[in-house]
């Protein structure tokens, strides 16, 4: 201190102005305080458990502490685990947040039954018990008599990536062929399936971890979500690559969180990102900036196509159906292994090298032929800088420019993408991005992408299962990417799977529109093509009528995050609906639509009725959840809801269990044994703990251990190591060492898949068999370019780093107070301030945004700022609650799903939720 | 001797706000009032015309070698321990909030009467605060104590935030404001703060 003042403490001043402590009762409503503190402190007893974050598929590693004061024992801080080689001892905002979820006093604390007389739409509930709720749901399904088929499971993205191996038991057990799966249509089904029919991954951002480490040149396109949205397990990788100098280019028409950590942001018109690419991809191929090795021995890229009489590419095989390829310098044909990770040892085993082109006019019996090589490039040829330049607005030596950079930096990564759901063509911009990736070499090696270490242990197992040519068995989890993907597909697309024969009526709808030639939809998996029409009684199946009458939502929000807002609203809402199961923690906006809630506990307290691996990390390692504290409420585990739901709708427990072990490997004799023990200690979650025990068991089978020993490493440290990434890839680098999950084993730029679509009559762009161009359609017969209205844009929208997609976190008091702090820009609709000034728009002027395609109107507040493309508006897309009961969050932002229409793409119905103009006015 | 400071890396901070959650949580913030946090990121358009850039700017108490707060302080309640780090004796202070006018980074919060009551409810049986006084981040000082980094350093998903030791030559820390490339806000005014910034503009290609 400067000066030497008398020691002056609010009690002494409080003395000398003749208060003491009944006087402080007038100054302050609460008098009890000092009393308080003036009390002896008791003693804190600090203890530490581990979890797994539940707010993106990041699945960050948590060290919970918990703190026992006076025999309360609260969370009082979460972190990450420090020795997690996922997260690296970080976890984000939502992360650290996440405690104030199980304290959030919207939660719903009890199971709750609709008030008679109120209706679906109105968030009116009474308290009731779980037999109270277990009964009306028997009795409801009963009197209705709800046939299996005529109920629909809808998942999150939650109980997707925890629950699915007991979501599909639960389908398979009750013969309920329908699960209408959040992140399907959004984002696994829609740009990851471009991805995955070149990498033979299916869940991209569950299985491809880029070691954005080791990176030179890090290319994003149309790409937030993986890195600054933020995804902890990446932008930790993504950090350290930009300390180690990568140059980092991001192509986004606003300038996102990722954007800002660019050394370019690339202004790019929204939609028109495949342009660049294909640009891109031209330069690297025509000028030979790609590892030809690499291509000759793992890609199909060798591989002879000729065209059939209806100038489609075909195959070019032997007899047996064999891959031909022509030896490189020569005229030999050799015939390839039709599953392998390598095509320089030919069927007989004779080593050479396959080349990349064959001579101008090579015949192979009668047919002209030419390598994919020679065939994709050709289809390139005209995607000039010059030609994207026009369509993007970025000028032509910039592309030109950026594509010999990423071409002659090595290693280099494009970024897979997420949230393919923008536009129709971003299932082929993420296609084209892997085949770039896969030019450079760069698929599951160091500096470029790589496969987590669970991806590569299951593919390892799934191939010497093929090898030695026995059927794979339980855990059918256990198939690795698109293996996984065929066999949900499979479940749930084939009738006779089913007793009563019929497949999910998004697949019995689809098949009834391509009978009358309308070719809506391809691959309807896990989507609500078709939903409405069921419920209308419009799908048939074999002449009967398919009608969904009932639903059971698991931890999913399809009221907020489908389109359009009215759609799920509507059909819930529909007079032949009989029965809304809801299974949640929060009261989000589509709890108002169901009949009875049935309150799950939240992550920090529970045991999870499994052990899992380490996610998307590049180790192999195994993780599970602790409980930090007992349940506060009256809430149950999401296994044993499912497991009482089976006992209702068909009694067929056995079969659960049965499928359970089908699907996670968990023995169904000893659960049962499990369970029957663990009923008599656990008045919750006896079957979650059940499961639990015998997968401990289980796994220390296999490792050669104990469930002691394991539940102490897990105790201590959160983690149990089993292999580290070095030795993972030396051993099963795909496809390096291994085949790729594809049909072929190696990567595929000539897409089987594909061909198989368009041989069943799907034909547009979308089904190209090759990388190809397809325009997005803003305005209905209009071309790309063609000019704006004065008050007409482009629209794009993007999560903040503070709630995760479709979540009922914006509610969370922790990030409502960030969201707060950061009110202008995350709830405002960001518009660039030359266009707003000739619209009269002023910086927080309210607004009213129309859908120039749809007409949907919806409102909005301005944020004039020149991080956005000229003509683009962006918004973000966290808010626009409507449900009073989330009291933190409800009524903020704008609801992007009030603007967005029902407009999908046609090979998985993805949606095409940036398809369209916005008009603004001054509201 | 210790002399602690933070260096942020503008570079790798993506504005993901981790360390504003991590701090409320850590220090049992006020979060029920959004101009109450001890350390906050800004998200600003910096540039002009077509050369526009976005930072994140993460913000909190400088820990002054030279404190206005400490000098306006008529109680003694704010002073600076041996280690550098600039504290508020709850206790002592009385709330006349001089430090948080002669503040000029705009770190300090008054935490009130109504703060307390509520942060009983919220916080619950764990809640620490006695009485109401004003406030600011304090670099976790009850963690340092424990060899632990603060709380929005240890979270820092960027690794952004940096923090060691002035006084330790080997410390990166000590090295990178050594070198000058790690700069402090408005060094002019003869606050002498330690908290210090790595500029992102030089970086762009």
């Amino acid at each position: 201190m400067a000066w030497s003042l008398p020691r002056l403490s609010r009690r002494a001043f409080l003395k000398t102005t003749g208060y003491g402590t009944a006087g402080l009762g007038l100054l302050s409503p609460v008098s009890s305080l000092v009393s308080q503190a003036l009390a002896k402190e008791d003693a804190v007893r600090e203890e530490v458990s581990f979890s797994i974050c539940n707010f993106c598929s990041s699945l960050c590693n948590l060290r919970v502490t918990t703190h026992t004061k006076g025999g309360d024992k609260r969370i009082v801080k979460l972190d990450g685990n420090p020795s997690s080689t996922l997260n690296r001892g970080k976890i984000c905002a939502r992360g650290q947040a996440g405690l104030r979820q199980v304290y959030d006093t919207d939660r719903i604390k009890t199971p709750l039954i609709r008030v008679e007389g109120s209706k679906r739409g109105e968030y009116k509930f009474r308290q009731a018990t779980w037999e109270e709720a277990w009964d009306y749901i028997a009795k409801k399904s009963k009197a209705a008599q709800i046939k299996p088929w005529e109920w629909t499971m809808v998942g999150g993205w939650t109980s997707c990536v925890f629950y699915m191996n007991w979501a599909v038991p639960f389908a398979m057990a009750n013969e309920v062929p329908n699960i209408v799966a959040s992140p399907m249509q959004h984002c696994v089904t829609t740009g990851h399936l471009g991805t995955d029919v070149v990498t033979g991954n299916f869940n991209i951002h569950d299985e491809v971890l880029p070691d954005f480490d080791h990176a030179k040149y890090i290319l994003l396109v149309a790409n937030n979500a993986s890195i600054g949205a933020v995804s902890t397990c990446r932008m930790v990788r993504f950090a350290q690559g930009r300390k180690n100098g990568a140059k980092i280019v991001a192509l986004d028409p606003r300038c996102s969180e990722t954007a800002a950590k660019a050394d370019e942001w690339i202004q790019i018109r929204p939609g028109t990102d495949l342009a660049f690419m294909l640009a891109l991809m031209r330069i690297l191929m025509k000028e030979g900036l790609y590892d030809a090795e690499f291509l000759k021995r793992h890609t199909n890229m060798p591989f002879l196509i000729a065209k059939d009489g209806n100038g489609e590419w075909q195959p070019v095989t032997d007899a047996e159906g064999r891959p031909l390829v022509v030896e490189e310098d020569t005229t030999n044909l050799r015939v390839l292994k039709k599953f392998s990770h390598q095509n320089h040892k030919d069927a007989d085993g004779r080593s050479f090298t396959p080349g990349l082109n064959v001579a101008e006019g090579f015949m192979v019996e009668g047919r002209l032929v030419k390598t994919v090589f020679q065939a994709q490039l050709e289809e390139l040829a005209t995607y000039t800088p010059e030609w994207a330049a026009e369509i993007t607005g970025v000028p032509s030596q910039t592309i030109a420019r950026i594509s010999r950079e990423f071409g002659t930096t090595r290693p280099a990564i494009v970024d897979p993408g997420w949230h393919g759901a923008r536009f129709g063509n971003v299932m082929m911009l993420r296609r084209v991005q892997a085949m770039v990736q896969a030019l450079t070499g760069g698929i599951d090696s160091v500096g470029g992408w790589m496969n987590s270490g669970e991806l590569h242990h299951k593919a390892h197992q799934m191939f010497q299962a093929m090898e030695s040519g026995y059927e794979m068995g339980a855990p059918l989890a256990n198939l690795a990417g698109m293996a996984f993907a065929k066999m949900v597909i499979g479940a749930l697309s084939k009738g006779e799977n089913f007793s009563h024969g019929r497949p999910g009526w998004t697949w019995a709808w689809n098949a009834q529109e391509k009978a009358v030639g309308h070719f809506n939809v391809a691959l309807p998996v896990m989507t609500d093509s078709g939903m409405r029409e069921s419920v209308e009684g419009k799908v048939n199946w074999k002449g009967e009528p398919y009608l969904t009458r009932a639903f059971i939502i698991n931890a999913a929000n399809p009221v907020r995050h489908y389109y359009p807002d009215t759609y799920w609203k509507e059909t819930l809402s529909h007079k032949n609906v009989e029965l809304v199961v809801m299974v949640e923690v929060l009261p989000s906006d589509t709890a108002p639509y169901a009949d009875v809630i049935l309150p799950n506990s939240t992550y920090l307290e529970r045991d999870e009725p499994t052990l899992y691996g380490n996610g998307v990390n590049h180790d192999l390692a195994l993780t599970t959840r602790y409980a930090a504290i007992e349940s506060l409420y009256d809430t149950e585990e999401t296994a044993d809801i499912l497991l009482k739901m089976t006992d209702i709708l068909s009694g067929n427990t056995e079969g659960f269990l049965t499928w359970v072990e089908q699907l996670t490997g968990l023995n169904a004799a000893a659960v049962k044994a499990a369970f029957a023990e663990t009923q008599k200690t656990h008045k919750k979650g006896a079957f979650a703990a059940a499961c639990r025990r015998v997968s401990f068991a289980q796994t220390a089978a296999r490792l050669g251990t104990t469930p002691e020993k394991i539940d102490q490493v897990l105790r201590e440290r959160g983690i149990y190591p089993e292999e580290d990434r070095h030795h993972i890839l030396e051993q099963w680098s795909m496809p390096r060492q291994m085949p790729v999950p594809t049909d072929s084993g190696r990567l595929e730029f000539y897409s089987g898949l594909f061909r198989g679509l368009r041989d069943g009559g799907h034909t547009q762009p979308n089904f190209s068999v090759l990388a190809t161009w397809i325009a997005p359609e803003y305005r209905e017969g209009q071309p790309v370019t063609s000019a704006l209205g004065v008050d007409e844009f482009y629209f794009t929208y993007g999560k903040t780093p503070t709630v995760s997609h479709g979540s009922t976190n914006s509610n969370n008091p922790v990030l409502a107070g960030i969201n707060q702090f950061k009110d202008d820009v995350y709830k405002g609709v960001w518009i660039h301030p030359e266009r707003a000034k000739k619209l009269g728009i002023k910086n927080g002027d309210p607004l009213k945004l129309t859908n120039a395609k749809s007409g949907q109107v919806t409102g909005g507040r301005a944020h004039v700022t020149r991080l956005v493309h000229l003509d683009t508006l962006f918004v973000y897309s966290s808010f626009g609650v409507e449900n009073k009961a989330l009291s933190r969050t409800h009524g903020d932002g704008t609801a992007t799903n009030k603007l967005i229409p029902y407009q999908v793409e046609p090979v998985v119905a993805g949606f095409r939720s940036q398809e369209f103009t916005v008009k603004v006015a001054k509201a | 001797m210790t002399h602690y400071a933070m260096v942020i890396n503008l570079n790798t901070c993506v504005g993901c706000n981790a360390c504003m959650a991590a701090c409320a949580m850590e220090n049992q913030t006020p979060v029920w009032d959004t101009h109450k946090w001890r350390t906050y990121v800004h998200d600003k358009e910096i540039g002009v015309g077509t050369d526009v850039h976005r930072r994140f700017f993460p913000r909190l108490c400088n820990h002054c070698d030279n404190p206005p707060c400490m000098s306006v302080c008529p109680t003694g309640a704010t002073y600076k321990k041996a280690n550098g780090i600039v504290m508020v004796n709850q206790d002592q202070c009385m709330g006349c909030g001089a430090c948080a006018m002669a503040c000029p980074y705009h770190a300090r919060v008054p935490i009130t009467y109504a703060d307390v009551a509520k942060g009983r409810e919220f916080y619950g049986s764990d809640y620490r605060r006695t009485g109401p006084s004003m406030d600011k981040c304090s670099f976790c000082d009850h963690r340092v104590e424990k060899g632990l980094p603060p709380a929005c350093v240890e979270t820092c998903v960027g690794s952004a935030r940096m923090f060691g030791d002035l006084d330790n030559p080997t410390d990166p820390v000590a090295q990178m404001v050594a070198s000058g490339v790690a700069r402090p806000l408005m060094p002019h005014i003869g606050t002498r703060p330690n908290v210090f910034y790595i500029d992102d503009l030089k970086w762009r290609g």
